[in-house]
């Protein structure tokens, strides 16, 4: 199927199954539509195994051998990235769209000074000496905020603290000034006043270079203030998307309501609220090799109803850009 | 610095100790070098007394091993009663043939191995690595002896390379070029022999913590960057799996001396090992001494020279990877 | 409940209590570093004491010293007024020992064990036979809702909120009083981190439990405890009941602690137009 975007990245009915050694196969994303325009911030409201992360490899073609993308499509800048080929990957890895990885103990390399492995970014893109490059090496540094650049360049990374490599993981995505980047969890393994700093950074650098982001993360409270448009994933598809504060205020589907709803209830630094039982869904996500049949919420929906145990809704649109997939809205 | 001369204090300890342990074992082994003589009617027993004395083993050994200490440390070994000459020397050129044939193969092993182990890890799953993980299992498993006498018996039968020492019997009289064609050719058989044990592990080693690094989240962090697969593999997968082919390294190093034993016998190397061998079955006592001796040597160089390495590569190791988060 | 007078003993006191650690290099020097200083502080009965701080502040040092997972260098620990820091953990009794919930479940869990195994263990340290220690693992894991079927189960294939409920069966299957949560609900998404607060809470009605909760997150520390301690480099700047330390913060650290809470509450209360 052919086609092209208007949108900088735009994600068309894609699935991602893992075909792992034992053979029960998972649907890990499933149909699943989502869009970034140019300068943009999106977020993707999420729970651990709810696909995201899978979403997130998947534009980039950085899944494992035994993940299959299936039908679906996924356009930037207009080209189909499920069907370019190799070496032109690599030229939007880290130069048109770079993605800032999870947990960012773990995505540097132990052995190498970081500020050499920002270096490694701007040899694989830029055709710049090696003088242009420390000198660009040391802007990066102070721009994701810290002071003194050369000390943190020849450090390794278990000399720095969760925080530092966040930034320096930052530094690596934003080197070569790309057009999107995805952040996935960019704030989790972090404490909480170290979170409101790179959130800072993030829309700092979104304000000064006109950088896309797409941020995933399953704390709501991340997204207020930062994201113009979110959309919200359950279980290998998206359930609900619109403008944050509409999400916010207006929630549609069930799953979305009550996410707000913990949110706001545990966000509440008020003096009367000391053992007092919080907001909470009941039961777990299901399980990505066994969904159950009809919705894939209605397990634990306190909205069901007899058409939910059924039928997979389809995507309505009860409000003007805010598509919701539910039946609550249609049938 | 403070490490360096620790550790440096710790093998001298442990040599010490592996001397003392030298001589009360050799010692302890029943019979002496002149047992032989002393069957032989035609030697008295005071000839055979004197020359204990001249040899000075009829002293007790706490005394004789003061006097080997003492001498040793001005590099004076004793004397070798069987090849009545000193032993210093004597170990010395045979250790010199023992290490041209381990340094060859050791070169050589790493030179193949490193490479071959890297290939196998990135053709995970395929012939290229089956066929690898499969040659070097049955490698490992088949020992040392098994494969040197099979090789032999193939070189034998198809005269494909001189099945016995280093030299040939017109050595003396080919010029130069000659000479060295000649140790070349002589060095084909073992060197064969020791490089497929050697590099068997080697290459198992090397792939599987290719293998491991490959998997980590920074490799494909880096390959989300899109850093190119060369300088991937060889700037930033290469350097992070060395630890245990460093380590690894320092067993090769460990046994330069002692680790070719069988094969010199077997193919009738000149080497240490034969004379070693000689020496023990004949209790010339300080020729054993001295040869194992020298060995420990290279073992404690070895070990602490990877031990170094291992500071000098991981700067997980070097600065403390006390965590700072 | 607390069925004690307030004269009457707390159940958990610690005075005085120093830690040290040293730290050393390669090359030689040994630096010592106090990670505790001169630690007093009490929980009453079936209290809940919220101890929060940045990081590197002690905390996680205090809750491993209360839990007699570390010895600490000096000072007291009283339970019920006896001083059990020289006692034995073999010698302490159920009311006496002090079982301590980590962070990260998928680590501080066995992945090969099954459920059973992993919830049993306590028992097994105490010399349990096989029979009354089946029953009290298939309590524990009905009590932190998880099904008896799942006891066969090997603890990979549990999720992250599962083995966290593991973790709290498996500390509550001795029976203890007094429970130390560090860092127990971070790392969990949102409504898996609501539901544990919950089952936490719901517990501790239930069974009259005591906990001492650590947490780098102020607004859930706020929500949870009934007391407020403060750490800032190894010492206790401030504490007291969790209305006051709100109302009346004294110290600087805990005022900026409070700050950044509420800042992120009010961000969050913008954009969603109110509060609950």
């Amino acid at each position: 199927m052919q086609g092209t975007s208007e949108f900088l990245l735009e994600v068309r009915g894609l699935s991602v199954t893992y075909l792992p050694a034992d053979g029960i196969r998972i649907h890990a994303v499933d149909d699943l539509d989502f869009a970034c325009a140019a300068g943009e911030v999106v977020g993707i409201l999420g729970e651990s195994g709810c696909g995201k992360s899978t979403l997130a490899n998947a534009i980039l073609q950085l899944l494992p051998r035994h993940a299959l993308c299936g039908r679906g499509q996924i356009f930037f800048r207009g080209n189909d990235l499920l069907r370019v080929a190799e070496p032109e990957l690599r030229n939007i890895r880290g130069l048109g769209i770079s993605l800032v990885p999870q947990d960012p103990a773990l995505s540097l390399n132990p052995v190498i000074k970081v500020g050499l492995q920002i270096d490694e970014v701007l040899r694989a893109h830029l055709a710049l000496r090696s003088k242009e490059r420390q000198v660009r090496i040391r802007d990066l540094l102070c721009e994701v905020g810290f002071d003194q650049p050369n000390e943190i360049s020849s450090a390794y990374p278990h000399q720095l603290s969760g925080g530092q490599r966040q930034r320096i993981v930052i530094a690596q995505a934003i080197a070569c000034k790309p057009s999107l980047l995805i952040a996935d969890e960019p704030t989790s393994k972090l404490d909480a006043p170290l979170q409101t700093e790179i959130i800072a950074l993030l829309a700092r650098i979104r304000r000064d270079h006109g950088i896309a982001i797409v941020i995933i993360s399953h704390d709501p409270a991340l997204f207020a203030g930062f994201a113009d448009r979110m959309a919200v994933m359950y279980a290998g598809r998206i359930v609900e998307a619109g403008d944050t504060p509409r999400i916010f205020r207006q929630p549609l589907h069930p799953y979305t309501q009550a996410l707000v709803q913990i949110a706001k209830s545990t966000f509440n630094v008020s003096a009367s609220q000391s053992r007092r039982r919080f907001a909470a869904i009941g039961g777990e996500l299901p399980n990505p090799a066994a969904f159950p049949a009809g919705c894939r919420f209605h397990p634990r929906c306190p909205e069901r109803m007899e058409i939910c145990e059924q039928r997979d809704p389809q995507v309505f649109l009860p409000l003007p850009l805010q598509p919701v997939r539910c039946f609550k809205y249609g049938d | 610095m403070i490490y360096l001369f620790r550790r440096l204090l710790r093998a001298a300890l442990l040599l010490a100790g592996v001397s003392a342990l030298c001589f009360l074992f050799t010692d302890l082994a029943p019979g002496s070098f002149f047992d032989e003589m002393r069957l032989n009617p035609q030697i008295s027993p005071e000839t055979i007394d004197s020359l204990r004395t001249r040899y000075g083993l009829n002293q007790p050994l706490p005394v004789r091993y003061g006097r080997w200490m003492k001498s040793a440390l001005h590099a004076d070994l004793g004397y070798s009663v069987a090849y009545n000459m000193p032993v210093a020397p004597l170990l010395w050129s045979r250790a010199k043939n023992t290490l041209l044939l381990t340094t060859t193969a050791t070169i050589l092993s790493w030179l193949i191995s490193v490479p071959l182990g890297l290939w196998a890890a990135t053709r995970r799953g395929q012939w290229a690595d089956r066929g690898i993980t499969m040659g070097t299992s049955l490698l490992v498993a088949t020992p040392e002896v098994v494969i040197a006498v099979a090789l032999l018996a193939i070189a034998a039968r198809w005269h494909l390379a001189p099945i016995g020492g280093m030299v040939s019997s017109g050595f003396d009289e080919l010029s130069g070029w000659s000479k060295v064609r000649d140790v070349i050719v002589h060095l084909t058989l073992p060197v064969l022999i020791l490089v497929l044990c050697e590099s068997a592990v080697i290459v198992r080693h090397v792939r599987a913590s290719v293998l491991e690094v490959l998997g980590t989240s920074y490799v494909r962090a880096a390959r989300g960057l899109g850093i190119r697969r060369t300088r991937l593999l060889f700037r930033h997968v290469l350097p992070a799996s060395a630890n245990p082919a460093i380590s690894l390294f320092g067993f090769s190093l460990a046994g330069l001396i002692s680790g070719s034993l069988l094969v010199e016998v077997i193919c009738g190397w000149p080497g240490l090992g034969p004379l070693v061998l000689e020496a023990t079955l004949s209790r010339d006592f300080y020729v054993v001494i001295g040869g194992i001796m020298l060995s420990a040597l290279f073992m404690v160089a070895g070990n602490l020279i990877a031990d170094l390495m291992l500071i000098a590569f991981d700067p997980r190791i070097r600065t403390g990877a006390a965590d700072a988060s | 409940m607390s069925t004690q007078t307030g004269l009457a003993n707390p159940f958990l006191s610690v005075r005085g209590l120093e830690k040290h650690y040293v730290r050393g290099g390669l090359w030689g020097t040994r630096v010592p570093v106090a990670a505790l200083k001169n630690i007093d502080f009490e929980i009453r009965d079936g209290e809940t004491l919220g101890l929060v701080g940045e990081s590197g502040s002690g905390k996680s040092t205090l809750a491993r010293c209360v839990a007699r997972v570390e010895k600490p260098d000096s000072g007291e620990i009283l339970i019920d007024g006896k001083d059990i820091t020289a006692k034995p953990r073999t010698r302490l009794s159920s009311r006496e020992l002090v079982q301590m919930i980590f962070q990260d479940a998928v680590t501080s869990i066995n992945p090969h064990f099954t459920a059973a195994q992993v919830v049993e263990e306590p028992l097994l340290i105490q010399g349990e036979g096989p029979q009354s220690r089946r029953e009290k693992v298939r309590t524990a894991m009905n009590e932190t809702g998880l099904p008896a079927e799942w006891m066969a189960r090997s603890a990979m294939e549990f999720s992250g909120g599962q083995r966290q409920r593991l973790a709290i069966a498996r500390a509550l299957v001795i029976r203890p009083k007094l429970l130390v949560l560090d860092e127990a609900l971070t790392g969990l998404d949102l409504s898996t981190q609501a539901q544990i607060a919950n089952l936490l809470l719901d517990l501790q009605a239930a069974h009259a439990l005591t906990y001492l909760l650590i947490s780098h997150d102020v607004t859930l520390v706020v929500r949870m405890a009934d007391k407020i301690a403060v750490m800032a480099s190894g010492r206790i700047v401030e504490s007291g009941p969790t209305s006051k330390i709100l109302t009346a913060p004294q110290r600087e650290e805990t005022i900026r602690l409070l700050a950044s809470a509420r800042t992120a509450q009010e961000n969050f209360a913008a954009i969603t137009g109110g509060s609950e």
